[in-house]
C-alpha cells in the first residue's frame, strides 16, 4: 500500500483517533498532520511493518505527549473549561449527561486522557498501554485510577445537583 | 456512578468532533511539496549560520442534593516555614514572586518556579509548583497529581461566571467544578487574580489530607496564601532577540528537569528554547546544521523546527518553533536560529527551593 493509499483509507480514523487522545479539535489535526509528514519520509520502512496503522497512531500518541507539548501546557483554555463546566440541562436526558462527561473527559490532564482513551475506546490491555506510553503497567493503572475518581465525582455532583 | 458503556460512548461522541480529513489532506500535500523543494536546495548548497553571539546572563463530604458547605471563611493556619531568600548565581537575576502558600498538605513539595520576564506590571503572571515528594524530574511527564498556584492578569481568568462563588479571607473567589483546572479563582488585587489548581489527586490522596474533593483542598490552600516578596525564581535565560508578535509574551520556568524560556501568543507557546530538559531525539529524522558554533541537528517540518545541540559545558540546548493551531502564528526557521544565536545563557541556577516545603 502506498502512502497515499493509507491516507486515503485510514486517515478518518487516525483522526477520531487524535480527537480522543487529545480532547482538542485543532490539537487533534496538529498531531496527525505532524505525524503523518514524518512518516511519508519514511514510509517504505513502515509499510514493511505488520500493523502500519498501529505504528502511525504510536507516533500520534508520542506526539501529543512529547517534551514540546509539555512546554505547551499552559493552563486549560476558557474553551476547555467552559466545555467542562457546561450545566446539565437534564439530567434524565442521557444526551445532556453524555455532553458533560465528554467535556470532563476533555478537562483532564494528558496523560490520563490518553490512558483511558486507549483504554475505553481503542479497547487496549494494561500491558498495551504501558507498553504505548513507555511506562509501566502500576502507572497505567494509577492514571486511569485517578481519572476515573475524578469522573466519577464529577458526574456524581452534576447529576444530584440536577435532581 | 458512571459506567465503562457510559465513558465508550462519551469517547465515540468526542470522536465525533474530529476534524475533517480535507484540511490535512491538504496540508499533508503542500508539506510534501515544500520538502521535495528544500532536498533540492540542500542537495545544491547545503546549509549553514554564521557564528553569532554568546555570553552570560530566568472532605468535605459532599452533601447530597444541594452545595457543598465549605466552612467559614477564615485563614488557614500555617504549617510551612519562613522563605529563604538565595542569592542568585553571577550573570543570573532573582526576580521576587509575589505570592505563597503557607499551608500544604504533608508530603508535598516545590517543585518549579516561574515568571513572564519582558511583561508589563499589568501583564505579570508567576506560577508555582509542588509535587509529591520523591518524585523523579522524569516522573513529571507522567503526569502525577500536582499543586499548584498562578498569579494572572485579572483579564487572563476572570472570576465571574464561575459556578460557585466563595470569599478567600474577604477576597471574592469562585470555584470551578471537580477536576477543572484550575479549580479555585480570587481577587489578589491590583487587578490580578491568583489561581489554585489541584490536579490528578485521586479521592484517595484528598481523604489522606482530611478532603473529600480538590475544590475543599484549593479553599484551604488558598486561605493560607501571603504576599511573599522573599522567595525568587532564578532567570538564567534570556531572549537577546526574539520576533515580535501582537499580544506575545515571554515567561521563564525552572526546576528540576530543567529551565525553559518561552514565547507565548494566545495561551500557546510558538517558540520554547530549554536547556538541560533531557529528552531523546530518535523519533525524527535529523540534518546536520551549524548553530552557535558548535555541530547540532535539526528537525524540519511544515509546522514545526526543532534544534538539539549539545553547549560547550556539555548542556543540551533544544529550540522548538510551531505553529499555532488557533493563532497560525509561523515562527520561521531563520527565525529560531537567529533567537539561538542570540540567547544569552547564564550559569545553571543553584535552585536551592527544590525539594522543599
Amino acid at each position: 500500500m502506498t502512502f497515499d493509499e493509507f491516507v486515503g483509507a485510514r486517515l478518518p480514523a487516525l483522526l477520531r483517533y487524535a480527537m480522543v487522545i487529545t480532547g482538542d479539535h485543532y490539537l487533534a489535526e496538529d498531531v496527525v498532520q505532524e505525524s503523518l509528514v514524518r512518516a511519508q519520509s519514511r514510509w517504505s520502512r513502515i509499510s514493511a511493518t505488520e500493523q502500519p496503522e498501529a505504528y502511525l497512531k504510536r507516533m500520534v500518541l508520542n506526539e501529543y505527549l512529547s517534551w514540546r507539548r509539555r512546554l505547551r501546557a499552559v493552563p486549560a483554555s476558557d474553551q476547555t473549561i467552559e466545555r467542562a463546566t457546561r450545566p446539565v440541562d437534564d439530567p434524565s436526558s442521557g444526551v445532556a449527561e453524555r455532553d458533560a462527561i465528554v467535556g470532563l473527559i476533555a478537562a483532564l490532564p494528558p496523560r490520563q486522557r490518553a490512558v483511558l482513551a486507549l483504554r475505553y475506546y481503542e479497547g487496549c490491555t494494561d500491558a498495551e498501554i504501558a507498553d504505548l506510553l513507555g511506562c509501566r503497567e502500576a502507572t497505567v493503572r494509577s492514571h486511569a485510577s485517578r481519572a476515573l475518581a475524578t469522573l466519577r465525582a464529577a458526574t456524581t455532583t452534576s447529576v444530584l445537583k440536577g435532581g | 456512578m458512571i459506567q465503562d458503556d457510559e465513558l465508550r460512548a462519551a469517547f465515540a461522541r468526542l470522536a465525533d468532533h474530529a476534524p475533517h480529513q480535507a484540511r490535512v489532506q491538504a496540508r499533508l500535500h503542500r508539506a510534501a511539496r515544500v520538502h521535495r523543494q528544500r532536498r533540492a536546495l540542500l542537495v545544491a548548497g547545503g546549509v549553514a549560520v554564521g557564528v553569532g553571539v554568546a555570553g552570560g546572563a530566568a472532605a468535605v463530604a459532599r452533601e447530597i442534593l444541594r452545595e457543598p458547605d465549605f466552612g467559614p471563611d477564615a485563614r488557614t493556619p500555617g504549617n510551612l516555614p519562613d522563605p529563604v531568600a538565595w542569592p542568585a548565581e553571577a550573570g543570573n537575576t532573582a526576580v521576587p514572586l509575589r505570592y505563597r502558600p503557607t499551608w500544604l498538605p504533608e508530603g508535598y513539595v516545590e517543585h518549579a518556579r516561574g515568571t513572564t520576564v519582558d511583561a508589563g506590571p499589568d501583564q505579570l503572571m508567576q506560577h508555582r509548583a509542588w509535587y509529591p515528594e520523591g518524585i523523579s524530574p522524569r516522573d513529571v511527564y507522567e503526569g502525577p497529581p500536582y499543586i499548584s498556584l498562578d498569579l494572572v492578569p485579572a483579564s487572563y481568568w476572570e472570576i465571574a461566571g464561575w459556578r460557585s462563588p466563595v470569599s478567600v479571607n474577604g477576597a471574592r473567589g469562585g470555584l470551578g467544578p471537580e477536576g477543572s483546572t484550575p479549580v479555585l479563582l480570587w481577587e489578589a488585587g491590583g487587578g490580578r487574580n491568583l489561581a489554585l489548581s489541584v490536579n490528578g489527586l485521586s479521592v484517595n490522596d484528598l481523604s489522606v489530607s482530611g478532603f473529600a474533593d480538590s475544590r475543599a483542598l484549593a479553599l484551604a490552600i488558598a486561605r493560607s496564601v501571603v504576599p511573599d516578596n522573599v522567595s525568587t525564581v532564578e532567570v538564567s535565560l534570556s531572549l537577546g532577540w526574539r520576533p515580535e508578535f501582537p499580544g506575545s509574551v515571554v515567561d521563564y520556568e525552572t526546576g528540576p528537569s530543567g529551565s525553559f524560556v518561552r514565547v507565548v501568543v494566545d495561551r500557546t507557546m510558538v517558540l520554547g528554547v530549554a536547556i538541560d530538559m533531557q529528552t531523546s531525539d530518535d523519533i525524527y529524522e535529523t540534518e546536520p546544521i551549524t548553530v552557535r558554533g558548535g555541530a547540532g541537528r535539526w528537525f524540519r517540518s511544515d509546522t514545526t523546527v526543532i534544534v538539539w545541540l549539545t553547549l560547550p559545558d556539555g548542556r543540551l540546548l533544544q529550540a522548538s518553533a510551531e505553529r499555532s493551531p488557533i493563532t497560525g502564528v509561523q515562527v520561521t526557521e531563520d527565525d529560531l536560529l537567529r533567537v539561538i544565536e542570540e540567547l544569552r545563557i547564564g550559569p545553571r541556577p543553584a535552585n536551592h527551593w527544590i525539594g522543599t516545603r
